[in-house]
């Protein structure tokens, strides 16, 4: 019942990070920023366009993408299969990349691509956590893993991993390529208009939730949970706002050269006993 | 519903197009991102892509060159949507009417709601007037909304443009 409330819940909570993620940002410019609840707006008007269709399977990509991050977020929180949630996730940011595909604009097709090569940088780290996981705690079956108590005590470098590979998975600099809103103005986006681009819109916010939860393993039963997942955040902001955009190619490499040791070091450890 | 109309005023996207200008007003609209203006605190980003904005930002006299793609531009971005012109140039000319090679401002080519006239416009004239925009936008409908001049131009439901006769609408005038 209390999963099932915060499943019904979750797109709020993710429209408030969102907006919470749009106020810190613009403070840490030392600007005023838009209100919290900024994105509910965003979504309100998005919805009230003229909706303008290009072709049908652009769209029904558009509403893929939706449900299977919706679908993801709902097998995370129900204690469902972590691989599972992982491959969800996946093949969510891959029909994002196929609808951009079936178009024929250039900046979508680009994005597309960079699409494909975030999903190569962000997916491999993930998995490996998630066999780290496995190893420490016997079972991929999330409500199994929900009764462990603080993995990041057994699992430092892991973790330091999820923070490695955060950027990212939040599409935030140096690692914004798929996006790259000065540049490809919206990379796999750009063409879905109003209506349309509502559901990749809601999509964001429960991938931001996604995210958060995945944090939030490694510090169950802590108190400092929600404080861990704000410092987080807080930490790719700050990247975000100091650094440049790299190229696609430079995310993979450096995604995988600090965050695939650091998660083989933690299971190495493990193995040996020492963590 | 009173939510929806605060959704449509609370969160305008910005598309900012240069028809020719001096690059004076551009300057100053980009000020007005900046932290000491910083109109987000609206809700307003600058977009970059017609089908995602509400509010057309143009500045400029429109030269011959651009009228075209200003007018491809506008026909790209979802009802309900608003037009300032910004700065002198855009609202009729400026320095260059009657020059051979512009077309005496935004109005010529497209309706225009709101008029933020100064060479070059201030950041504050400009959030005034979007301000202004702002107003008129939350009364528009979704309806598709055509200038009567460009009714045989624009085909369909989808809002495309039929080059041969908008070119000799063009020539015409």
């Amino acid at each position: 019942m209390k999963t099932l409330l915060i499943l019904v819940f979750s797109p709020v909570i993710g429209g408030l990070i969102e907006g919470a993620f749009r106020k810190v940002n613009a403070r840490m410019q030392t600007r005023v920023g838009p209100p919290i609840v900024q994105p509910f707006y965003d979504l309100l008007k998005l919805l009230q366009k003229r909706p303008i269709l290009i072709n049908n399977y652009h769209v029904l990509m558009a509403y893929a993408h939706f449900v299977l991050m919706a679908t993801a977020l709902a097998t995370f929180l129900l204690g469902g299969d972590l691989l599972l949630v992982i491959f969800f996730h996946g093949m969510s940011l891959a029909f994002l990349a196929m609808g951009a595909y079936s178009l024929r604009s250039a900046y979508s097709h680009v994005g597309a691509t960079r699409e494909l090569f975030h999903i190569l940088a962000v997916e491999p780290p993930l998995l490996l956590i998630a066999v780290n996981i496995y190893m420490n705690t016997g079972t991929f079956l999330l409500s199994d893993v929900f009764e462990t108590q603080r993995l990041v005590k057994i699992m430092p470098f892991s973790f330091l991993a999820l923070i490695a590979s955060l950027p990212g998975m939040l599409r935030r600099s140096p690692f914004d390529v798929s996006e790259a809103h000065q540049e490809i103005i919206g990379g796999p986006e750009i063409e879905y208009s109003g209506p349309f681009y509502a559901p990749i819109y809601l999509a964001k916010w429960l991938e931001k939730v996604l995210v958060a939860a995945f944090i939030g393993i490694f510090f169950l039963g802590s108190p400092l949970i929600v404080v861990a997942i704000a410092t987080s955040f807080i930490l790719v902001l700050a990247l975000d706002n100091s650094t440049a955009r790299l190229s696609y190619w430079d995310m993979v490499k450096i995604t995988w050269v600090v965050a695939l040791p650091l998660v083989g070091a933690n299971i190495f450890l493990n193995a040996q006993g020492v963590l | 519903m009173k939510i929806f109309e605060l959704g449509k005023a609370k969160s305008p996207w910005i598309l900012h197009y240069n028809t020719g200008s001096c690059n004076g007003c551009d300057i100053e609209l980009l000020a007005v991102l900046t932290p000491r203006y910083d109109v987000e605190r609206f809700g307003m980003l600058n977009k970059g892509n017609p089908k995602q904005a509400d509010i057309l930002l143009i500045t400029g006299p429109v030269t011959k060159r651009c009228r075209e793609r200003l007018l491809n531009l506008y026909l790209q971005v979802p009802e309900p949507k608003v037009v300032v012109a910004v700065g002198t140039c855009s609202c009729g000319g400026g320095v260059f009417r009657h020059m051979y090679n512009v077309e005496n401002g935004v109005e010529r080519v497209i309706p225009v709601d709101v008029y933020v006239p100064g060479c070059a416009a201030r950041p504050q004239q400009i959030i005034d007037g979007v301000v202004k925009a702002l107003q008129i936008l939350r009364e528009k409908g979704r309806a598709l909304e055509v200038p009567p001049h460009l009714k045989k131009i624009v085909r369909g439901r989808e809002g495309g443009i039929d080059r041969e006769s908008l070119l000799e609408d063009l020539r015409r005038r």
